[in-house]
């Protein structure tokens, strides 16, 4: 060990690497200073600019335009992550699955909600069902008032039931008439276009 | 009552830092990259982290401790970068420069140790550090350095005793 010893002893950093890397050091000292001056005013800047993006951009809100299926385009309604993101009055309804405990009827049974007449109804590619119908009444559960949304001026309201396909529906008011859109065995997107085609 | 205390920065020279710790933090670079190129570039990352972080310095010891950990840890990056393990460096094809060949076998075979062997051993025998100071700069259990130290030893035994070394 006091081979060792002696031999790192010997062992000492070239004066030119020392040299080098102190220059390296002092040129490296001045430029974080120099960082460091703008950080910062920098950093005000960007939180700056961050606020007038959120206070020009909010009133508005974020569009995910969801292309429908004749090639036009939601102007109120963007989809994102299993959500219907209403733009218009900032109300978003999660349509997640609620293992079907909001049903149509309330304390109504769903068979005395008579169909008095079928609006639309259509077959998607992968064998699922649009239903738009008029019935005689519609009891919803009782729901917050945030929990409704609107198409227009259209307030509506929308589920998911967790069946074994899952079911979309959707309710509203219209002239007096009461409506109810199913969409079972389809896509959330095909739902909502088929449902936004029949608000409009 | 609220107590105020001001705590003094400590305030590094960049040039007494070199000039105290040069070779030191040369030496634990050089005794695990086992190489004089990758021990340069690691000597000089190390430098260069200091001039970044020197807001945390808060002692002589401190910066020490601070300057040991950072070079261990440039030159283990070093060693194990993948370029590293799929290349080989000139210095091991071509002929040796003078100062490496003026190196003992002891120092030789220090520096084929694995680096979290050559590293405890490096700060005990050669600056002194106890058992309890190296498990506080390597941030490690003592019980740990401890271990790590005799197979250090083991090894850097077995390994001399190839080329030649007899102990009693």
């Amino acid at each position: 060990m006091q081979d060792m010893k002696k031999e790192y002893e010997k062992v000492k950093a070239p004066e030119l690497l020392k040299s080098e890397t102190l220059k390296m050091m002092n040129e490296g000292a001045q430029t974080v200073k120099k960082n460091r001056n703008y950080r910062y005013p920098a950093a005000a800047l960007v939180a700056c600019a961050a606020v007038l993006c959120f206070v020009l951009f909010w009133p508005r809100g974020v569009r995910y335009l969801t292309p429908m299926e004749d090639g036009t385009y939601y102007e109120e309604i963007a989809l994102k992550n299993g959500n219907i993101i209403f733009n218009q009055n900032r109300v978003a309804i999660s349509i997640k699955p609620n293992a079907g405990k909001v049903v149509i009827g309330g304390e109504k049974a769903e068979a005395e909600t008579e169909i008095y007449a079928v609006i639309e109804e259509k077959q998607t590619n992968d064998g699922g069902l649009l239903v738009c119908q008029e019935v005689s009444s519609l009891s919803l559960p009782e729901i917050r008032e945030d929990a409704w949304s609107n198409i227009g001026q259209q307030q509506i309201y929308v589920t998911v039931l967790k069946t074994d396909d899952y079911r979309f529906q959707a309710a509203y008011e219209k002239e007096g008439a009461a409506y109810e859109v199913i969409g079972t065995g389809v896509t959330q997107k095909e739902f909502i276009d088929f449902l936004y085609t029949q608000i409009k | 009552m609220a107590k105020n205390v001001v705590e003094k920065q400590f305030e590094i020279e960049y040039d007494k830092v070199m000039e105290l710790y040069a070779d030191m933090v040369y030496r634990i670079v050089f005794t695990i990259t086992g190489n004089a190129e990758d021990a340069k570039d690691a000597f000089q990352e190390t430098f260069l982290r200091l001039v970044r972080n020197k807001e945390k310095i808060r002692s002589e010891e401190h910066l020490k401790a601070w300057l040991i950990r950072v070079a261990s840890n440039c030159a283990k990056t070093i060693v194990t970068s993948p370029w590293n393990k799929r290349t080989q460096g000139l210095e091991t094809v071509m002929e040796q420069p003078a100062q490496e060949n003026s190196e003992s076998g002891v120092l030789q075979e220090v520096k084929q140790l694995a680096p979290k062997y050559s590293l405890p051993i490096y700060l005990f025998y050669f600056e002194g550090y106890s058992v309890k100071e190296i498990a506080k700069v390597l941030k490690k259990n003592e019980n740990s350095i401890k271990t790590l130290l005799s197979r250090g030893r083991k090894q850097l035994q077995i390994n001399l005793e190839k080329e030649g070394y007899h102990f009693g």
